[in-house]
């Protein structure tokens, strides 16, 4: 028979990688991430159902306890993770400062070149004004004489 | 063709409808020949139709960026127009806009590629009353002064002019970069400078007081924080 917890924790572990797909499926995380969250959902099974690991790890911090070697290895991860959170949210938040600055200057350029379209224009429909009128009244002359 | 420079005069802007309109009318009266753009940092009041009523050339920020952010649209928007100068005055009427000159000069007789206005050459208006800030700008000084081998005396001063080369140096390393902190950003940008080897120049300017409404870069919160960011952008300027 399965202990508890390792029924628990695979259980979460298929969630997870499930709920992965699913989100790769509907294109709402990238490739990277996606690959972050597979490796967790497996490394997550694979504690949960081969209790060889516990020992390991029990040994590697030097404890008689598998619930403390398993909380500081959460404790560690977590913070790794933290890091990469922050470090991807100050890239993002470069480039949507690049963004906003592009976005900007585009929009002024454009402003500017509809101001001297319109100015062009406008010049154009009065010189075109002007020679019809000029015409008119050569034409009038014309007549007149 | 005309043989004078192209000059563009920036005016970064953040809720200043009060004094954006007169500083914009000073500069164009002063010097009809500069181009003038206010760059907006997604304000909520007037800014944006009394900078335009008064006749600058208005670049918006689709939001709230940061000071910072919009001194580099005014340098991306020199660097791409082709501007032999850029000059960047206050729009909460602190600088005096009969200074522009005062700093083009070094850079149009090829002193200097940066020069940067400063309160402490002078010891007449410096308008430094608040002891906290005046002990902050000098610490910031005599540390840059010391790290990097120069005579700085106001590093924060934003009252700053460059020509082509240090634009487009610059922009192309903020290019790479990621942003820099609005309250180090003129420290920053001083250590970036002398590492790559532009020439600075201060010349002594008067500072004036707020016309209107509170200093945005000196709350509580950004004073505690300056020390720990000052630190924080020497370390980087010595890792990169």
């Amino acid at each position: 028979m399965f202990e508890r917890y390792s029924v628990i924790g695979v259980a979460f572990a298929l969630a997870i990688i499930l709920l992965d797909f699913y989100l790769l499926k509907k294109r709402r995380i990238q490739g990277r991430s996606f690959a972050l969250w597979f490796t967790i959902g497996v490394v997550l099974a694979l504690f949960s159902t081969v209790p060889f690991l516990y020992s390991l790890l029990m040994s590697l911090y030097g404890t008689q306890e598998a619930i403390s070697a398993v909380t500081a290895t959460a404790f560690l991860f977590f913070l790794l993770m933290l890091l990469y959170l922050h470090t991807r949210i100050s890239e993002l938040q470069s480039l949507l400062m690049k963004l906003a600055m592009e976005i900007s200057l585009i929009k002024h350029d454009r402003e500017q070149v509809e101001q001297e379209s319109t100015k062009v224009k406008s010049e154009n429909t009065k010189k075109r004004k002007d020679k019809n009128e000029r015409k008119t009244s050569r034409s009038r002359r014309k007549t007149s004489v | 063709m005309s043989l004078s420079p192209k000059v563009l005069v920036m005016i970064p802007a953040y809720n200043e409808e009060q004094t954006v309109g007169r500083i914009v009318k000073s500069v164009m009266d002063l010097h009809p020949g500069f181009r003038v753009v206010v760059v907006d940092d997604g304000s909520d009041d007037g800014t944006v139709k009394n900078a335009a009523e008064a006749g600058a050339e208005v670049v918006s920020l689709p939001f709230h960026c940061g000071g910072s952010i919009a001194i580099q649209t005014g340098y991306l928007m020199a660097a791409r127009h082709n501007f032999d100068y850029l000059v960047k005055i206050d729009a909460d009427g602190q600088h005096k806009p009969e200074e522009v000159s005062k700093l083009l000069n070094p850079l149009l007789e090829g002193e200097a590629d940066i020069t940067v206005g400063s309160r402490y050459r002078t010891h007449e208006n410096n308008n430094d009353h608040s002891t906290v800030k005046a002990g902050g700008r000098l610490f910031s000084s005599s540390l840059v002064s010391l790290f990097r081998k120069m005579e700085i005396t106001d590093v924060t001063s934003g009252m700053r002019a460059w020509n082509r080369k240090a634009i487009n140096v610059l922009m192309d390393q903020y290019r790479e970069r990621k942003i820099v902190e609005d309250s180090v950003f003129w420290v920053a940008e001083t250590i970036l400078a002398s590492k790559l080897g532009l020439r600075m120049k201060e010349v002594a300017i008067d500072v004036l007081p707020r016309i209107y409404g509170k200093s945005k870069s000196f709350s509580t919160d950004k004073m505690l924080m300056y020390p720990v960011r000052l630190i924080t952008t020497l370390i980087e300027a010595v890792l990169s």
